[in-house]
């Protein structure tokens, strides 16, 4: 606890000191304000340093739980009349099945080059259209028809077996 | 060139005198070397607010920390606890600090309002102070029965149905307040939302506002002296800043590292999810903060005179309690043997508190 | 495993070493860093030629005679009661393989104990130079004891060319003594030894009176003495990491790394708390006696040096984990078996093999399975585990809601709990890469079972008694027995 100078100066009266230690003890003692940052400092550095590794990895977003499939049964052809269309999930990738009025089926990744939304089929136009910033593509191919996307939409291998039609990457291991 | 004016400039008074312009730090400052502390024999429990100061903000640290990943659902709570404790990465240690931080937190709220009791900070001016303390308590008791829930396995589960059940004892309005808190006749999602925004919405803004007028009262009034130490004719004081700050921060320290050894050797466990139809596990009982309360209720025959046990319980809980409250009007300094049936009083309270609990822990 | 065990309830004997040895620890390192502190701050005294500085070294000088010749001294022939009682196989190791070694760390003791002596003294009544010589021999020779047994310890973990893969020994003791841990070992214990000697000075300058000039000086100077290892100490711990046997490293590794993940191992667990005890304390002497001294009193003096203890009980609780399931590594076994000892036993039947178990066992009926099975895990299982309760490691916990056929399994893994599979295979070059792995995940953390596959299947018999399972049986068995023998037309003819 703090003593007052002023016993500490009539301990000085009886013994005489060799040194006074409070001028040098004063001497390495920094300004206070300096002496308060360069505390906050210190003790905030190796502290921080001992706490950020554990806040940082308990803050960080789990492993993505990416479901990568092979193959999907998407339903009986019969459901899908030519001219309609499906929206559905392939593992964790939006995908778009389009069974075009001319009768060809097609399937491709759903995910818009251009920012990323989903796409729709447009029935009327007979079109893959995104509602974000108007994109347009073929639906026979997936190339850009029309708006801002760079690159056309990714393929998928859209089948027909035993009446089912199946949905397949459209290389083994190519990233749909 | 700008270059060297700013070599020439100090960067830190730049800084501090940038600040002072916009807020009266030059002020605060002064008001806060002004301050002194008294250093005398009984020092050691001016810490314990500073302890207290603490554990709230490790509490709200880990709470906002455990919300980034806990669900509040009746069905997804305990999942979501459960990767906290085995998946995410330290989330052990983030739910570990937070469960026994609420256990330390009120403990040491204990002891500091005892050692301010016995050194008789509640008289005159300090009544306010007083009373924002208790409010605090009861406040961070409320935090621990809404949080208990929180996890939704078994001990929490039948814990909270049967503290919701003491509180449906009470007369007259006892089953309308149950229901209210419970949302319904059954511990469930609406329980759990209830609780879920006591605890992480209403609880931290009144703790807020509870606190804030806490801290400034003590700010006003300045730290407390013991009596004996006033009459001292040599009286010895630290400056509340930077010294007494300092000294409270090396506290931190030591009270931290005693904190995280627990934590880390002893985690808070988890126990198995709820089944609502199983029967209540052997040896449940509530916190143990609430233990004493509950063995009044226990040790009171269910006839008492011409009245319920259970409201005869509740009665005498709520006596002891509003002698905390009137304390202060009671014992005003001004007559010596009130004073001294105050810490009589005081003694007996903790006594009673202590038996109370260890014959609750018995069970 | 010629020895008897040493039971003892709920801590198990290890912790008996364990207690002995921190507390032990916690002492002899401020006896040689405090030698230093008393060399360094002597020369200081001599140099500003200050009384009150000589005055306070007196006073601190008689605190340390007090702790290191009295507790210092006693607690480390408790080791050897303890080790002696507790692990004698691996203490009959160290005396065979390091007698010359203990000899020199003995004669440096008693040297020590001596120029302290000497010294103590001596103070005062000595010419100011020469005595401040002495201050510096002493610090050398309780120096020596430090450079010996860091030998000795760290040649208990990482013995370098002293043995082969296969647990034989080939090498001299020289190559045990001299291990690749030994010099950032070494480095490090200095370190610890510098701030705990600092920590000790807090506590002695915390208690001068009414020179607040003086005590504010010499906390800061005691302060000083943390830099040491808050500058080069992680340095050499990373060092020292890399010296560690590879199968330790990944446990280590592993641990930490899974820490944040739940199932983390104990040792894990320590190694975090050292990390946190360590920066904390740095911490709390940089906001403590470093830039408040006058603030500083003997309550924070010894809230210090509680925390210094928690430094060191974490670090050497998780040095002593990392020799697991070793007790002198890759040799001896912490149950006492040699590595090189296993297929010699697995062949000729663990009872054969111990004599004491065999002395034991022979008093017991043939058919009393469960009894053998007792012995078997007395012999091999309790330099670790507890039996009943809630003890350390206790099995009664850790077998849970196993039942008869798991616990079987159980045993049958831990038999070649030992035995380390490598794959060959090609890698993108076709180079041939060996992959190594441990046959079961338990390896790395506890020895293998031993003994004839029957006195296997005894040891799993006993442990589903110790089970959850098998105690509800037993105490349903125990209670149909008393009802049958307190009936009255009971036949028993039992007196």
């Amino acid at each position: 606890m703090m003593m007052m100078m002023a016993t500490g100066q009539e301990e000085k009266i009886e013994t005489p000191p060799t040194f006074d230690y409070s001028a040098e003890t004063a001497g390495e003692t920094m300004s206070r304000r300096l002496f308060m940052g360069g505390m906050i400092g210190v003790f905030g550095a190796v502290m921080a340093a001992v706490a950020a590794g554990p806040l940082l990895s308990y803050l960080w977003p789990p492993k993505s739980t990416a479901i990568k499939i092979d193959k999907l049964v998407l339903g009986k052809v019969a459901e899908f009349p030519a001219g309609t269309s499906k929206n559905f999930k392939f593992g964790s990738i939006p995908a778009l099945f389009i069974h075009s009025p001319d009768g060809s089926m097609h399937a491709f990744n759903a995910t818009c080059s251009h920012l990323g939304c989903t796409v729709q089929y447009q029935q009327a136009k007979n079109n893959i259209y995104c509602a974000c910033h108007g994109g347009t593509y073929d639906p026979a191919t997936g190339n850009v028809v029309a708006g801002p996307p760079p690159e056309g939409l990714h393929k998928l291998l859209a089948s027909v077996e035993a009446g089912e039609i199946v949905i397949r990457p459209e290389k083994a291991g190519a990233k749909a | 060139m700008a270059f060297e004016t700013f070599k020439k400039m100090n960067l830190l008074k730049f800084g501090y005198d940038w600040l002072n312009q916009r807020v009266p730090l030059e002020a605060a400052i002064k008001f806060a070397t002004k301050k002194e502390v008294p250093v005398h024999k009984h020092s050691i429990w001016y810490y314990m607010g500073g302890i207290c100061m603490l554990f709230v903000v490790l509490q709200l640290v880990t709470g906002l920390l455990l919300m980034v990943h806990y669900v509040p659902s009746y069905e997804g709570a305990y999942q979501s606890v459960m990767a906290i404790n085995n998946k995410i990465p330290f989330g052990w240690l983030i739910r570990s600090m937070h469960s026994w931080g609420a256990n330390l937190f009120i403990a040491i709220l204990v002891i500091h309002m005892f050692s301010t009791y016995f050194m008789k900070a509640y008289r005159s001016p300090r009544e306010l102070t007083w009373f924002s303390g208790l409010g605090l308590i009861g406040l961070a008791m409320v935090f621990g029965f809404t949080g208990y829930l929180l996890p939704m396995d078994e001990m929490a589960f039948f814990a909270t149905k049967v503290g919701v059940d003491v509180a449906g004892e009470a007369p007259f309005i006892g089953e309308l307040v149950a229901n209210f808190v419970r949302g319904g006749e059954e511990v469930g999602q609406a329980t759990m939302n209830r609780f879920f925004l006591i605890h992480v919405c209403a609880l931290p803004a009144a703790l807020m506002g509870a606190l804030g007028l806490h801290l400034l009262l003590i700010q006003i009034h300045g730290i407390s002296e013991p009596e004996y130490f006033k009459k001292l004719s040599i009286k010895k004081y630290e400056k509340f800043f930077p010294d007494f700050i300092m000294n409270d921060m090396f506290v931190w320290g030591g009270v931290t590292l005693l904190f995280l050894a627990i934590v880390c050797l002893n985690p808070w466990p988890l126990g198995p999810t709820i089944d609502p139809s199983a029967p209540a596990p052997i040896g449940i009982k509530p916190e143990w903060y609430f233990l004493s309360q509950f063995q009044v209720l226990k040790l009171m025959p269910s006839q008492f005179l011409f009245f319920e046990g259970a409201h005869v319980a509740m009665a005498i809980i709520g006596a002891a309690a509003s002698t905390m409250v009137l304390i202060p009007f009671l014992d005003t300094g001004k007559n010596p043997t009130i004073s001294k049936l105050a810490t009589i009083w005081g003694v007996v309270f903790l006594i009673a508190l202590g038996v109370l609990t260890y014959m609750g822990l018995q069970v | 495993m010629s020895y008897p065990v040493w039971e003892v309830p709920n801590i198990g004997n290890g912790w008996i070493i364990g207690l002995i040895a921190i507390f032990h620890v916690f002492i002899s390192h401020f006896a040689i860093g405090g030698g230093a502190f008393l060399a360094l701050t002597e020369t200081l005294a001599y140099k500003k030629n200050d009384d009150r500085i000589y005055d306070y070294i007196k006073k601190h000088s008689k605190f340390f005679l007090l702790l290191t010749t009295v507790l210092g001294a006693v607690s480390g022939v408790g080791i050897w009661w303890a080790i002696g009682l507790a692990n004698p196989s691996g203490a009959s190791v160290l005396i065979q393989n390091f007698g010359l070694f203990w000899g020199a760390e003995w004669t440096f003791f008693a040297a020590e104990l001596a120029t302290f002596l000497a010294y103590y003294y001596t103070m005062g009544k000595m010419d100011k130079k020469n005595h401040c010589v002495l201050a510096w021999i002493y610090f050398g020779i309780s120096f020596g004891t430090l450079f010996v047994i860091n030998g000795i310890l760290t040649g208990m973990l990482t013995n370098g060319g002293w043995l082969n893969a296969q647990g034989n020994i080939v090498g001299t003791v020289y190559d045990s003594f001299f291990n690749p841990a030994f010099w950032p070992a070494l480095a490090i214990r200095l370190f610890i030894m510098f701030a705990l000697a600092g920590i000790y000075a807090l506590l002695t300058a915390s208690t001068i009176k009414g020179q607040d000039d003086l005590k504010q000086y010499l906390l800061r100077y005691s302060a000083k003495w943390m830099l040491p290892g808050l500058i080069a100490g992680p340095l050499f711990v990373v060092w020292y990491m890399f010296t560690l046997p590879p199968a330790t490293q990944q446990v280590i590794v592993s641990g930490l790394s899974s820490l944040g993940e739940g199932n983390f191992s104990m040792m894990a667990k320590v190694i975090f708390l050292c990390i946190v005890f360590a920066t904390g304390l740095i911490g709390m002497v940089i906001v403590g006696p470093f830039l408040n001294p006058k603030g500083f009193n003997t309550t924070f003096a010894l809230m210090l040096l509680a925390s210094g203890f928690g430094f060191m009980f974490t670090e050497e609780w998780s040095r002593e984990m990392m020799r697991k399931p070793y007790v002198i590594y890759n040799y001896m076994y912490s149950n006492g078996l040699r590595k090189n000892q296993i297929a010699q036993v697995n062949a000729d039947g663990f009872f054969k093999s111990n004599a004491w178990a065999r002395a034991e066992g022979a008093t017991l009926a043939k058919e009393d399975t469960v009894g053998h099975g007792k012995l078997m895990f007395r012999y091999q299982c309790m330099s670790c585990h507890t039996a009943t309760g809630n003890g350390y490691r206790s099995m009664a916990r850790l077998l849970g809601e196993r039942d008869e056929n798991a616990i079987a399994n159980l045993i049958t893994l831990m038999k070649d709990n030992h035995v380390i599979l490598s794959e060959e295979s090609k890698d993108e070059k076709g180079n041939t890469v060996i992959t190594t792995k441990a046959k079961t995940p338990y390896n790395g953390y506890m020895p293998p079972v031993v003994g004839h596959q029957d006195e296997l299947d005894a040891l799993s018999k006993y442990l589903v008694t110790l089970s959850k399972k098998g105690m509800e049986a037993g105490a349903e068995k125990a209670e149909a027995q008393m009802a049958t023998e307190s009936a009255p037309q009971s036949t028993t003819t039992k007196s």
